[in-house]
């Protein structure tokens, strides 16, 4: 992610940088089969339910 | 997801919603001090007409590929009875996810069998334990507890899945460790935290910073990780947002997604758009925040018009502002145009003490949570 009128480090920079913690902060969670691709859509809405958080075309 | 853009802005409405917001009625039979929502004194409930036309759009762009979910939310909607709700439901096709948002103060063996009939998935609006929903009150002012923790009772009875949702004001570290203690307590299969907004005829704000906030995710997230019982709405997006980035996901990626429309029927057939949470207001220059009525067009055809709708135009500005300036942007994807527009006075505002306090602060708390 580019972020173009901040000086803060790039988040995904940031959140890759981390990943070991994240790992395992995120280990409960059974993410196997939602881990995303370049077809995964995003959602961003307060009201998504758990299943909504990938939600792929065509899937 | 398709979408549809105005040609000004780069940012363009979905066409096909994930998620699909019915308001069956106005009316709320509590009064809580933080609540936005303007005729929740009054019962205005929707028709049958209105449900008929959105579910015949529905049936018309069904499609097994794509899931959608109708959330049936605000008033409460358990104030339009059983009869009468199940009159609505059963307009639906089967394989419609259904959620419902409650105050749980209703709740009885017949609501529960309805929802089992209807695979209704529930959530409940409790803030936490007793001593923290003092701002949940009767239309009488007097406490609303008893009757929240009665419903809970029922469901848990019953058998009843359901989801907690908790509007926070005193971000402290120790109502983390409360509020996610408590859902473990009742059986809560899932936790979704808000902090309170100022929004619609709530105008009163949080005296707290995102520092304070950024602490009580990490201790939410702390305890959660300790005893991961309760699934956390909150971590599971940052995990989304995190496993975006592992996969390589780019700027340009997150810029070109649909924005998720979050159609919103009222219930007299107004639909709005992007935000639930502007349903029943108005813009000193745009009037209603609608992009028309069911009784009049069907649904598809509404979605399909709402970019060209000037409030809906200005709003996708303020996401595509939000999406090339914003390093949270792949976080929250840039939208929220109702924190935008009561806390700045714009739709095409950016950063709101909303963002700051939800977005920034559950990211920025996920990663001070340490082995």
């Amino acid at each position: 992610m580019t972020s173009r009128n901040t000086p803060e480090p790039d988040l995904g920079d940031v959140l890759l940088a981390e990943a070991e913690r994240l790992e395992w902060l995120l280990r409960p969670i059974p993410r196997g089969t939602t881990q995303p691709d370049h077809d995964g859509v995003l959602v961003f809405h307060k009201f998504q339910s758990m299943n909504q958080m990938w939600s792929r075309p065509g899937t | 997801m398709h979408s549809a853009s105005d040609g000004d802005s780069g940012a363009a409405l979905g066409l096909r919603p994930s998620v699909l917001v019915m308001q069956p009625t106005t009316l709320c039979n509590l009064d809580c001090r933080y609540c936005y929502l303007p005729d929740r004194a009054q019962r205005l409930n929707m028709s049958p007409a209105v449900n008929r036309a959105v579910v015949e759009s529905v049936a018309r762009w069904s499609d097994p590929a794509h899931q959608m979910e109708v959330l049936w939310h605000a008033g409460e909607p358990l104030t339009v009875g059983v009869r009468n709700f199940e009159d609505l439901l059963s307009e639906w096709p089967p394989g419609i996810a259904h959620h419902i948002q409650t105050n749980a103060t209703l709740i009885d063996e017949a609501w529960c069998a309805l929802f089992d009939r209807y695979h209704v998935r529930v959530s409940v609006s409790i803030d936490g334990p007793r001593g923290m929903n003092a701002d949940r009150v009767t239309r009488g002012g007097g406490p609303a507890w008893r009757r929240i923790a009665a419903g809970i009772a029922v469901l848990r009875r019953h058998g009843t899945p359901f989801h907690m949702l908790s509007v926070v004001r005193d971000p402290a570290p120790e109502a983390a460790r409360l509020i996610y203690s408590h859902a473990c307590a009742i059986g809560a299969e899932a936790l979704g935290i808000l902090p309170e907004e100022t929004k619609g005829s709530h105008g009163g704000r949080s005296p707290t910073g995102k520092s304070e906030w950024v602490s009580f995710f990490a201790e939410l997230f702390t305890q959660w990780r300790a005893n991961p019982v309760v699934r956390l709405r909150e971590l599971e997006s940052v995990a989304n947002c995190y496993d975006a980035v592992r996969s390589g996901i780019t700027a340009a990626e997150v810029l070109s997604m649909p924005v998720e429309p979050i159609p919103t029927v009222s219930y007299n057939g107004e639909v709005t758009v992007m935000s639930p949470d502007l349903a029943g207001f108005r813009h000193p220059r745009h009037g209603a925040f609608t992009v028309g009525n069911v009784l009049r067009d069907p649904l598809e055809d509404l979605l399909s018009g709402a970019g060209s709708v000037p409030w809906v135009r200005e709003a996708l500005a303020g996401v595509d502002t939000c999406r090339r300036t914003c390093r949270y942007a792949v976080v929250c994807g840039g939208s929220w145009p109702a924190n935008k527009y009561f806390e700045l006075g714009r739709l095409d505002g950016t950063e709101t003490n909303f963002c700051r306090n939800l977005h920034q602060a559950k990211t920025e708390g996920a990663l001070l949570c340490q082995p």
